[in-house]
């Protein structure tokens, strides 16, 4: 099912192709890390004409299943230096399920220096040299797309971070307004998609129908079941809604688990200012949309609009991880401030963790003072410029904490962690140690039974239990990132065992496979894990990369005083049944 | 404060978060606010003296440690306290 375009850039061609035969059954993450552990060298870098950006929608892409419109980017990563997916919202991976496309492939380097755009409608796919673009940041680029090719094109792209080959560089993809504030953001694919001279890729799916399903009518039960319990859950079908992720930044703090001023302290004094109750106050009292849904056919709506002081659209409501990485991680508690960094991220085209993360490295390596949230603008305008210090910078927090002679660099295979402090949440400790992503909290988010107490609780501050734990969510995680839906789907799921069931009826139903569960999650999830893993053993990863920083286990995190103390042996022992 | 004063007492100091801003003595004020108990009470005590349904507040944290209901508060505890809240 679906048809693979391949984009050579060295002969600047666009070929229609077939999926080969046994990767028919994939979709999203497990479709990106199939291709690329069997059509990229491992060794090669991630730079050169060897790598290849595979962008692929989940299984269910174009179709009115709830909150499955998930797209997944993979290569080599320039950042990690292995294999890498990152997915996103917006509006590309609708239109890739209506235009028919399990896949693009991009491969190859082209011969001239100029930036190209790649055009896929009803009537095919075409290379087309696009010289307006070069230099531009995402927002002027979507717009020059659109008055080019129309409002209702889904339009994927690269601001300057990406035109430099800068390791924190995203991809864009425009979201159901047509700004370009949905990222693929982690582990420098917009590099990747930079090095290929690709700036664009626009998808005109206007007029074109939805896919059809094997069984229709199982299909849209299964839907209509899933939709019912995503609405009846309170997670996803009241706070997210309400809050959005950002409400999480009360619990976090709560638990002592935030990291503040470069995991240095788990607690952040100015909390209040920049959590989810206060942006969404802010949002209301400026007319902004309070409940935003990041792709069509998203029933969670988690997302939202920020206007600035004078009403006008600044940027989406920055989300629960680019409002710590820039606020508390940065000892900034200034919602503004935050939303105009937000703004600068998805226009120059940068990872907002990585970003938050670097920029607190280089606070603490002297650049500036933590706090300093004009300081903090300023060096992301470095990086737009391109300046020296800005392609440090924009090159992600252990290039910057190695430039600035910082020891406390939170990375795992060289990318930034996310908003939990591993010392106060001992679980997605062993995510971000163990994942062939780096440190990832959405690879298995052990948050849910650390501190949320969704899908049961395992202490965070003990280190019983926690590697099971992980690799039972990475294991799912890897199976729901190839689906197209959004991983908040499985918060319903976790508690729900009849929505579990209900994604894998809708799978069998539109693709007409009889997988049980267990077949689901071996085909989508484990096999993923093992490709990926196997990848980054053939890259020269070993045990010794499945580790935190040393600071973890020696600098104990207040208020908990704890250090991360999961034996070596735990961690080792995650991927040993795959 | 929450109970009239009577035998032994303890005061904790509140947040409710969120959705549950309707159970606050004043719903548009975030801040903590100090709640009086009977000594030896718990966090489902509180709860109920505060008048939040069971299973309305999912999460609560006693000092930065969460706590299910049969948790017994101490003299000057810090409690947070939500819904149902995930996201990241």
């Amino acid at each position: 099912m679906g048809t693979l375009i391949r984009v050579r850039m060295g002969a600047l061609s666009a070929l229609t192709d077939e999926v080969p035969g046994h990767l028919r059954a994939l979709g999203g993450r497990a479709l990106t890390s199939a291709l690329v552990g069997g059509e990229v060298p491992p060794s090669c870098h991630p730079l050169s004409a060897e790598n290849k950006l595979v962008l692929a929608p989940g299984l269910l892409a174009g179709t009115a299943a709830p909150c499955s419109g998930r797209l997944s980017i993979g290569a080599k990563s320039p950042l990690t230096g292995g294999i890498k997916e990152s997915n996103s919202g917006g509006t590309a991976a609708q239109a890739m399920g209506r235009l028919g496309l399990a896949a693009i492939v991009a491969e190859g380097r082209p011969t001239r220096d100029v930036p190209y755009l790649l055009v896929v409608d009803r009537a095919g796919s075409r290379l087309l040299e696009a010289p307006e673009l070069r230099g531009l940041g995402n927002y002027d680029t979507v717009d020059l797309l659109h008055k080019r090719f129309g409002d209702k094109v889904a339009c994927i792209s690269i601001g300057m971070a990406g035109e430099m080959r800068l390791a924190a560089a995203s991809i864009a993809i425009t979201d159901v307004d047509g700004h370009p504030t949905r990222h693929c953001g982690r582990g420098g694919l917009g590099a990747v998609m930079g090095s290929k001279g690709l700036k664009a890729i626009v998808l005109d799916a206007d007029g074109l129908p939805r896919p059809s399903s094997a069984d229709a009518e199982a299909f849209a039960a299964a839907a209509k079941r899933l939709a019912k319990h995503l609405a009846a859950h309170p997670v996803t079908g009241q706070t997210l809604p309400m809050y959005g992720t950002n409400a999480l930044a009360n619990v976090i703090n709560a638990a002592g688990a935030y990291p503040t001023r470069n995991f240095s302290a788990g607690t952040f004094e100015g909390v209040e200012a920049i959590s989810g109750e206060t942006e969404r106050d802010t949002i209301l009292a400026r007319k902004g949309n309070p409940r935003h849904p990041c792709h069509p056919g998203c029933t969670i709506g988690c997302s939202s609009t920020y206007p600035d002081k004078d009403g006008n659209f600044l940027s989406k409501g920055p989300e629960y991880e680019t409002v710590w990485a820039h606020g508390a991680n940065c000892g900034i508690a200034d919602l503004d401030a935050i939303a105009r960094m937000d703004r600068a991220d998805d226009d120059i085209g940068l990872d907002t963790i990585e970003m938050g993360a670097t920029l607190a490295v280089a606070m603490e390596g002297g650049l500036l003072p933590f706090g300093d949230a004009e300081g903090a603008l300023r060096l992301l305008e470095e990086v737009r410029r391109g300046t020296p210090l800005g392609r440090i910078l924009g090159s992600g927090a252990a290039i910057t904490g190695k430039c600035f002679g910082v020891s406390r660099i939170p990375c795992v295979k060289g990318q930034a962690m996310p908003a939990y402090d591993p010392r106060a949440a001992k679980g997605i400790g062993v995510t971000y140690a163990t994942s062939p992503m780096g440190a990832d909290h959405t690879a298995g988010y052990a948050i849910a039974q650390n501190v949320l107490g969704v899908g049961g609780t395992v202490n965070p501050l003990q280190p019983i239990g926690q590697a099971a734990l992980s690799a039972a969510l990475q294991q799912a995680t890897a199976a729901i990132d190839s689906t197209g839906l959004c991983l908040f789907v499985a918060f319903c799921v976790l508690d729900v065992p009849d929505a579990g069931q209900a994604v894998v009826d809708l799978i069998n139903a539109h693709r007409g496979t009889d997988w049980s569960p267990n077949a689901y999650l071996e085909t989508l999830g484990k096999a993923t894990l093992r490709h990926e893993r196997e990848f980054n053993r053939l890259a020269g990863f070993g045990a010794l990369d499945d580790r935190l920083p040393d600071f973890m286990e020696t600098e104990p995190l207040a208020p908990h005083n704890s250090v991360f103390d999961v034996p070596d042996e735990d961690l080792d022992s995650v991927h040993a049944g795959l | 404060m929450c109970t009239p004063a009577s035998e032994a007492q303890i005061t904790v100091e509140v947040t409710l978060r969120s959705i549950l801003a309707k159970y606050r003595p004043d719903p548009k004020d975030r801040k903590p606010f100090p709640c009086r108990l009977t000594a030896g009470s718990t966090v489902g005590d509180l709860l109920a003296t505060l008048g939040i349904p069971e299973g309305v507040a999912r999460l609560v944290f006693v000092d930065h440690v969460r706590c299910d209901p049969s948790a017994v508060l101490g003299d000057g505890a810090k409690v947070d306290v939500f819904p149902p809240i995930a996201g990241g």
